[in-house]
């Protein structure tokens, strides 16, 4: 019976395996027939263009919580981002170091008469102030919510222009990122959102926030997520973007338009995963309303952030954001066969639910399945090295195309040796990386399940970002 | 113990496995060749940048005697200088650019690259022909002007407004209307580049012509005009139109400063959008009487509604801060004090830093 069991599980994993990777496979697909003629598209822009008085306002939001070594510089960063009008709002969360007087004190800042609009839910203001040196910054003081999507409520009651650009507080945004990010709202009126590429700045040379060298991270864990990140927004976002069905927009970098938003309430404090959760809720709310709409990804937009170089950090941002992840899509599986969802309820929500919510499972078990039926002579040696050279060696090929991708569209790491990194690093992670992220994730399902809430604060190391002075 | 189907699933495992492994190698080798591919084609692009940026350069003065041939490779590195020096240049600099064109056949090239597939080809070379003023191919470009991709099909736009404006109006107006993926930014680039003097009336007509549920985007361009020009049709659109968009994009666009009743009766419509653009305009255009209007517009429920009134307000140019310090200190309503004080210290940060509020 119980060898009867154990057969019956393999075959789970093995439909498993097969599904996930014929998705993945269909996403790199999509994803060569539009992204090419994407980047091909954009050659004009390359040219001196005059500005117009009919370009989009945007309101860039920065949530801030205890940021007060990098804050300054990230608002130094943003002031040279290339955008006809916009403005920066951020909002300091309540925080507990000096990051509201670094602020006051960097850009000679003065407090206003706090006449603030409430639409969101989010805590109190408790002042508003406006940079003498710079029309257009603010910060917004508030009480702690407990929360980024609290903040980024606030932040967008705040903001004076139509499309919203929530940001992280670490988070290098490339000069042309917005032009690139207005385009599908330009291009179609439908567009309620529109997401970039993340990119990681570890290991790269940032100076008075720019950045002026790119380079692969030094260490082996931002390297294994350098990889990681490649994958999910070089195919796996292009190719959702491409059937109108983009689940997630990174908080890291993203453009909204800010009606949209309040049409949904805003961002849902009790979720850790508020980019990932407010996407879906846009989803579900047009398809209930049956109004057309459109999220668009935008390859070309990219912005640079810092990721974890310690597994004790990464692994809890790992569970945090798995987590988040589930009680995302679960706060929203109406959206799942919607009769009206669409692309996205019909295939992206059931493909996010099955194999990106419940792979962690699955892919432990058919790891110990592996194992254990090896053990007690239910899986022959041959049959157990067929197994494990199919699941490498698809790893490697889905890694080795997204490289291919990088290279050939988008071409950011200058030095040969940066590929062989990279080469050498998606071969790596299939020995113990994806093996812990896939523990970690199990243990953020279970902790979904459980209810039990995980620490808030990742800590940085903010290396792009000086201290100020 | 595995059973038959099992035995297949391993059959397949091997052979998919090996199969990927050897397709992963593939990948590698096509990675390092696509490198070194991409790495000799930026290195020839920068040696012809080398040769033919100085040339370029000195042409505008004098065009060199002997021109180095280009070879079919460096065509699109060619294109892409010539196009990025038209776009920097004032008009009087570029003449000898159009002759150095002359004498190395760039409307031929171009022509060749636009039979190609290659997007990015596509739109240099029909960015060039524009640049080129090349009538003998406006048929052709007129062709493609209802393209489905929106890049392309404004890049073709806007060169056929540059080989003939006046030929190019009515076909171009009408898309304008029409083309929802054509957004108002590219448009008034394209209206202006028709010569927004040279086209007001025809964009008057098409105004006229233009549907009802096209009509917002199409009023926006009475920015463009002068208000003589931009006043009857507004009139006319408010008079006609209760549509709210219509509206909305009327007051937009409104310039008639010796006719703000109908300014200030939209101070009560029912829509806090129009009632929030009506303030913004009376800031643009008011006077000394509209300021208890104003005043009471501050006390409207709709925060935006407030504020913008406050602003407007604060830019009547008969206002004062003292003046708005006052009004603010008398008035009843909290919101209204707390906005117009709000708006007060935002106008002296900015005067403190020399800008106009």
């Amino acid at each position: 019976m119980w060898i009867e069991l154990l057969i019956n599980l393999q075959w789970l994993c093995i439909i498993f395996f097969v599904g996930i990777n014929i998705g993945y496979f269909l996403l790199i697909l999509l994803t060569f027939q539009n992204l090419p003629s994407y980047v091909n598209r954009q050659v004009l822009r390359e040219f001196p263009k005059q500005q117009t008085d009919f370009s989009m306002p945007i309101s860039i939001v920065v949530a801030c919580y205890n940021e007060e070594g990098a804050i300054v510089q990230t608002v130094l960063s943003l002031l040279q981002i290339n955008y006809p009008e916009f403005e920066i709002i951020v909002v300091n969360d309540g925080s507990k170091d000096s990051s509201l007087n670094n602020l006051i004190e960097a850009f000679e800042m003065v407090s206003l008469p706090i006449a603030v609009r409430q639409y969101l839910p989010h805590k109190p203001i408790r002042g508003i102030y406006q940079s003498k040196k710079i029309p257009n910054l603010r910060v917004i003081d508030k009480e702690n919510g407990g929360s980024k999507a609290d903040a980024l409520n606030a932040g967008f009651d705040t903001a004076m222009f139509p499309l919203v650009c929530p940001l992280d507080a670490d988070t290098l945004m490339d000069k042309e990122s917005l032009n690139y990010m207005v385009q599908p709202f330009l291009e179609n009126p439908l567009t309620v959102a529109s997401g970039g590429t993340v990119r990681i700045v570890n290991g790269c040379k940032v100076t008075d926030g720019v950045l002026v060298e790119v380079d692969t991270p030094k260490n082996f864990v931002a390297l294994f997520q350098l990889i990681e990140y490649m994958r999910a927004f070089h195919f796996v976002r292009v190719g959702w973007s491409a059937i109108n069905a983009v689940p997630i927009i990174s908080g890291a970098i993203g453009l909204f338009k800010k009606e949209a938003v309040y049409e949904v309430n805003g961002y849902n404090p009790k979720t850790h995963a508020e980019d990932l959760e407010i996407v879906l809720r846009l989803h579900l709310h047009y398809c209930e309303q049956n109004k057309p709409y459109h999220i668009a990804n935008v390859a070309k937009a990219v912005c640079w952030t810092e990721v974890p170089e310690s597994l004790s950090i990464l692994r809890r941002q790992r569970v945090r954001w798995q987590k988040g992840f589930i009680e995302s899509l679960w706060m929203n599986r109406k959206l799942a066969f919607h009769r009206r969802g669409g692309t996205m309820g019909w295939i992206a929500m059931p493909f996010q639910f099955l194999f990106e919510g419940v792979s962690p499972i699955i892919e432990i078990l058919g790891y110990i399945l592996t194992v254990v039926s090896f053990i007690i002579g239910a899986l022959s040696l041959q049959a157990l090295v067929a197994f494990l050279l199919l699941a490498f060696s698809v790893g490697f090929v889905i890694s080795f195309t997204t490289i291919l991708i990088e290279e050939i569209l988008f071409r950011t790491y200058p030095k040969t040796k940066n590929i062989l990194i990279l080469f050498l690093t998606a071969i790596l992670e299939n020995f113990g990386y994806r093996q812990l992220n896939a523990i970690w994730r199990c243990q953020g399902l279970i902790n979904w399940l459980r209810n039990v809430e995980g620490k808030r604060e990742i800590p940085r190391l903010n290396t792009w970002q000086t201290p100020a002075k | 113990m595995e059973s038959s189907a099992f035995e297949i699933v391993i059959y397949l495992a091997w052979r998919i496995g090996f199969g990927s492994i050897i397709f992963a190698v593939l990948l590698f080798v096509v990675v390092f060749a696509m490198r070194r591919y991409l790495n000799n084609k930026a290195k020839r692009a920068i040696a012809f940048r080398e040769v033919w940026e100085p040339i370029m350069l000195a042409s505008l003065d004098r065009i060199p005697d002997d021109l180095p041939p280009i070879e079919e490779k460096d065509h699109i590195t060619y294109l892409i200088i010539w196009n990025y020096f038209q776009e920097l240049l004032l008009d009087e600099s570029k003449r000898n650019l159009q002759i150095l064109a002359n004498l190395t056949d760039l409307d031929l090239i171009a022509k060749r690259i636009l039979r190609k597939r290659n997007i990015k080809g596509r739109l240099l070379a029909v960015n060039t022909l524009g640049w080129l003023k090349d009538k003998d191919s406006w048929n052709l470009l007129k062709k493609l002007l209802n393209h489905t991709d929106t890049t392309f099909s404004l890049a073709v736009a806007r060169a056929l407004i540059q080989i003939n404006p006046r030929k190019s109006t009515w076909l171009i107006l009408p898309l304008i209307a029409k083309r929802k993926d054509w957004s108002i930014e590219r448009c008034a680039d394209l209206i202006k580049q028709m010569g927004v003097e040279e086209v007001a009336d025809k964009l008057i007509l098409q105004i006229n012509r233009t549907p009802k549920h096209l009509l917002p985007k199409m009023i926006r361009f009475l920015d463009l005009l002068l208000p003589s020009e931009t006043n009857p049709v507004i009139r006319r659109m408010l008079t006609k139109y209760e549509d709210k968009e219509i509206s909305y994009a009327c007051l937009l666009a409104y310039k008639d400063v010796d006719n703000l009743q109908r300014i200030r009766f939209f101070l009560t419509h029912e829509d806090w959008e129009i009632r929030m653009q009506a303030a913004i305009c009376l800031g643009k255009y008011g006077s000394e009487d509209d300021i208890d209007f104003l005043i009471s517009t501050t006390e409207d429920s709709e925060w935006w509604v407030r504020y913008r009134s406050a602003q407007a307000l604060a830019r009547i140019p008969e206002m004062s801060l003292e003046y708005l310090k006052v009004i603010a200190d008398h008035h009843s309503n909290k919101f209204s004090r707390d906005v117009i004080l709000r708006i007060v210290t935002e106008r002296e940060v900015a005067e403190s830093c020399g800008l106009s509020y």
